[in-house]
């Protein structure tokens, strides 16, 4: 395991004997079966947490709570994960036992692993404040992350408000808003598209990684669940450019929607709740990027477009202002300067129908290739040796690239 | 004599704390904290009204869903009155039953088990109901089990949860078939299983007194009522005893154009249902304690610009003080039920003492009836719904004038307040139940809801005050949904404009 080894983390807290590199497993794999076949591995990395009693804590700042519930609505692939996680979480504020200072003590100064739920409000520290310092006067959630983070050594930022500021940062950015953001709320590296936020551009935790974003509105809780999994066995997951777990976020929404032939068709719905492709009423999946589409939410029962909702692009920094007005039209990738995504994903999910004349095509195509097979698998490897950095990023990745002008 | 600052609350959603004053063994004064503050309510300002549901809905991951029908609700009455709107279909409103209801289930099952139920469980307070224990008592894992079905159901129509995407003005944009129904219908048998027969609550109760076991088709009530007689033996009738005044807005829809549960208000003994008018005029906030300037208070319509002030004298919450005719009011299931003059199995006066007492104990009975209530009527909602029927009603954004949106949220009364300026939101505010029952002091120095409840307390363990974490739970506070202030006008904040620092003032 070479290239396994060139990702374990250099630090010794969370050096851990283990194989699993739980990010790197799911770029293979369909989105949920990281999840499901290595569900006995996963929970092994949350049990030595709370064994070595590596220390995990969960701050909120300018937040609703919705990535705690979402968290609660992990169904893979038991309900026992769920424990372990928060076995192995010493300070939640939502789900822990204690309160008062008794709570406060369940926090570490130097916890192993920092998770921030919620923006930070910046301008007016005094939003948000959890506890009191020695003075007794109440301490701002600000002082607490830029405290925790500066001796953490793995920093997760769980959300879109704490990733990238969110609904409390909403307008910030948009000179034409009418009353923007009355806190200078903050994601925890980023502040929208740009990186800074509370942390900087140039922090790094103890790792040397920077602020790992699990974003959504709310997070899946898959996405934490992998992440978290990942960096307590001791791994490094590589980050697209909005610091974003590369494998979890590469696809676009629109890649494996099922309302994608209707998109090639031409055949849009002009309103949200009818038939056809979203896009004309206001559909993000052509810009935000996750697995969601085929991952689905809540235990794998829907997501926004099987009940005709179009996405209002919740993974992406800034969505609450770039793609608002919600039901209107968005830009097309050719006017923000992408390439149209006009080749669907191989992984897309075939719709019933076309199952077996796929079947059909596909029999004989695959008898015609094999003779090729020796040649791909040598090429696979080269590129897998030479890839740019480590286990991962031999991907091709399509996250190189920037956000249009806003 | 200790003050003791239990900073923070746990086990509730968002920030909160709590100051109490203790003196020989009783609180003498006690001041609630809220402790965030967003300006969702700003961020609505400017943009077109569809985009409102979705805003609001974020403000609170717990009781989404209600804020969402509170917008939908506001924006409606807006545009009814400017006279381009002409009402939701019923059967719209069918499927809001059926959404709702499923919400409440699961809302109410999230905090009887994972907020509350703690308290009194094995773990905490040596009661000897470990089937509550947090972590690895069964009753609490099959609560967070079933809890995930609610919401798997409520998905169906919603597209995910929390944060669904399918209420609109005008009606819901889900488009449900057959099978979609049938996938419902399975998950609610699922949960009907776990919870049991609402008839057998009296054979359950028996049960819990006689600590046996856990009948097996009632499983979910044995541990619903579990918390109750818990309660009742830990003595929670007889503290976190409120005034006594009560309000509640109603929810679900009847076919009579009415609401299943009324709203109402009890004062002095009695409850009467005001008109929607009288109401709408009755209700003030008060900014004397909170961080926001004195002028920011008033009536929700016609308040001027809210000014937030960080470093107000004498202001200690980022909550203003609502009141009703002047006064406090509690709200919560508790309330519903006293305005529908309910108490099924006679579960309030025969556990709790007496219907109308406004108690840590009664506040928890009513979640159980609501959620049995409710539980009941679901099914035969979800059978009603025509899914080739109208969902939603024809919409514009085009208009101008002021709506308010009364919902009976699952923590209680709830209100949306808009004002539509050619089709952009000009003024917005939420009212939501914890700042009826959590918010700070007023003008005259009166307390909150829960201010009065704690006031007079006896804290046997000055530093560990079971019974004050136990009555603040017991109002299921949310204070995602407690930021407050909105104004179609420029205001910036004063004073606290520092930088990020980092301090060292961490006990290490």
């Amino acid at each position: 395991m070479a290239t396994a080894q060139q990702g374990r983390r250099p630090t010794e807290r969370l050096h851990q004997d283990s194989k699993y590199d739980f990010l790197s497993l799911a770029v293979d794999r369909e989105p949920g079966d990281v999840i499901s076949e290595f569900s006995t591995e996963i929970n092994a990395a949350l049990d030595r947490a709370v064994e070595d009693d590596l220390d995990v804590a969960w701050l909120q700042g300018q937040s609703c709570t919705g990535c705690t519930i979402s968290l609660l609505q992990g169904e893979h692939p038991e309900q026992f994960q769920l424990e372990r996680f928060r076995e192995s979480i010493a300070f939640h504020p939502t789900l822990m036992t204690d309160a008062g200072d008794r709570a406060l003590e369940a926090i570490e100064t130097a916890p192993d692993v920092l998770i921030v739920e919620g923006s930070i409000p910046v301008d007016v520290p005094r939003a948000a404040t959890l506890g009191v310092d020695r003075d007794g006067a109440r301490r701002p959630i600000l002082d607490w992350v830029v405290e925790l983070a500066e001796r953490a050594e793995v920093v997760i930022a769980v959300g879109s408000c704490a990733a990238y500021g969110g609904l409390p940062a909403a307008g910030k950015r948009d000179p034409e808003a009418v009353r923007a953001s009355p806190t200078g709320a903050s994601g925890v590296q980023f502040e929208g598209i740009d990186r800074g936020g509370v942390l900087g551009p140039e922090f790094t935790a103890g790792s040397d990684l920077p602020v790992i974003n699990v974003p959504g509105c709310p997070t899946h809780p898959d996405h934490i669940l992998l992440t978290l999994a990942t960096v307590l066995n001791g791994y490094i997951p590589t980050l697209d450019e909005f610091n974003r777990p590369l494998p979890l976020f590469a696809p676009l929404v629109h890649d494996d929607c099922t309302r994608r032939p209707d998109y090639e068709a031409k055949n849009f719905a002009s309103e949200p709740g009818e038939s056809g492709c979203l896009y004309e009423a206001g559909c993000a999946g052509v810009h935000a990027n996750c697995d969601d589409s085929k991952r689905l939410r809540n235990g794998g029962t829907t997501i926004c477009r099987d009940v005709g909702a179009p996405c209002i692009g919740c993974v992406e920094p800034a969505f609450w202002d770039r793609f608002t007005p919600f039901y209107e039209t968005r830009e097309t990738r050719e006017e923000i300067g992408e390439p149209e995504p006009i080749e669907e994903s191989s992984r897309a999910i075939p719709r019933p129908e076309s199952r077996l004349a796929g079947l059909l095509i596909a029999i004989p195509v695959c008898v015609l290739l094999l003779p090729l097979l020796p040649v791909v698998g040598a090429l696979w490897l080269v590129g897998r040796w030479f890839g740019p950095d480590g286990p991962i990023a031999w991907r091709e990745d399509p996250r190189n690239r920037t956000v249009g002008d806003r | 004599m200790p003050e003791i600052e239990i900073n923070p609350t746990t086990r509730i959603e968002g920030h909160h704390s709590t100051t109490i004053d203790v003196r020989d063994g009783q609180i003498a004064s006690a001041k609630s904290h809220m402790e965030m503050f967003r300006g969702i309510e700003n961020i609505t300002v400017g943009r077109p009204p569809s985009d409102v549901p979705q805003i609001t809905q974020m403000v609170c991951g717990v009781c989404f869903t209600s804020h969402r029908k509170a917008a939908t609700l506001a924006l409606e009455d807006a545009a009814a009155r400017a006279g381009v709107f002409g009402g939701v279909p019923y059967n719209a409103r069918l499927l809001q039953n059926v959404m709702e209801g499923m919400f409440l289930l699961w809302n109410h099952a999230i905090h009887l088990f994972t907020l509350a139920g703690p308290d009194y469980s094995d773990a905490v307070a040596d009661t000897g109901y470990a089937r509550l224990n947090p972590n690895e008592g069964a009753g609490y894992e099959s609560a967070l089990s079933n809890q995930r079905t609610l919401l798997q159901a409520f998905t169906e129509f919603g597209g995910r949860a929390p944060h669904p995407l399918t209420y609109a003005p005008g009606g819901v944009v889900a488009q449900p078939d057959e099978e979609t129904m049938d996938r419902v219908r399975e998950r609610i048998a699922s949960v009907d299983e776990w919870v049991g027969p609402t008839d057998a609550v009296p054979e359950v109760l028996a049960a819990v007194r006689d600590r046996r076991g856990p009948p097996s088709d009632a499983r979910g009530l044995y541990d619903m009522v579990s918390v109750l007689v818990a309660a009742a033996e830990e003595g929670a009738d007889e503290f976190g005893v409120g005034p006594g005044r009560f309000y509640a807005n109603g929810m679900f829809y009847d076919d009579s154009g009415g609401l299943v549960f009324p709203g109402g208000v009890f004062v002095d003994g009695s409850v009467r249902d005001p008109s929607r008018t009288e109401l709408l005029a009755s209700i003030t906030e008060d900014t004397s304690h909170a961080w926001y300037t004195e002028e920011s208070g008033g009536h929700p319509q016609r308040a001027p610009p809210p000014e937030p002030a960080p470093d107000k004298e004498g202001a200690y919450s980022w909550g203003k003080a609502p009141r009703f005719d002047g006064q406090a009011v509690e709200t919560g299931p508790l309330a519903r039920l006293i305005a529908a003059g309910d108490d099924p199995f006679d579960l309030r006066s025969e556990l709790g003492g007496d219907p109308q007492r406004s108690s840590t104990l009664n506040r928890l009975i009513a979640r159980v009836q609501e959620f049995l209530l409710v539980r009941d009527m679901l099914g035969e909602w979800i059978e009603s719904v025509d899914i080739h029927g109208p969902l939603r009603a024809e919409w514009t954004d085009d208009f101008t004038a002021e709506g308010v949106g009364l919902w009976g949220a699952s923590r209680g009364a709830l209100s949306h307040w808009v004002r539509v300026e050619n089709g952009e939101i000009a003024n917005y505010q939420i009212i939501s139940p914890t700042l009826w029952n959590l918010g700070p002091r007023d003008k005259a120095g009166n307390p909150s809801i829960l201010e009065y409840a704690l006031e007079g307390m006896a804290v046997e363990d000055p530093r560990d005050p079971v019974n004050v974490m136990r009555t603040i739970r017991s109002y299921d506070p949310c204070l995602g949904c407690a930021v407050h202030v909105q104004d179609g006008e420029e205001t910036r904040f004063v004073g606290d404009l520092e930088s990020p620092r980092p301090t060292d003032s961490l006990g290490d």
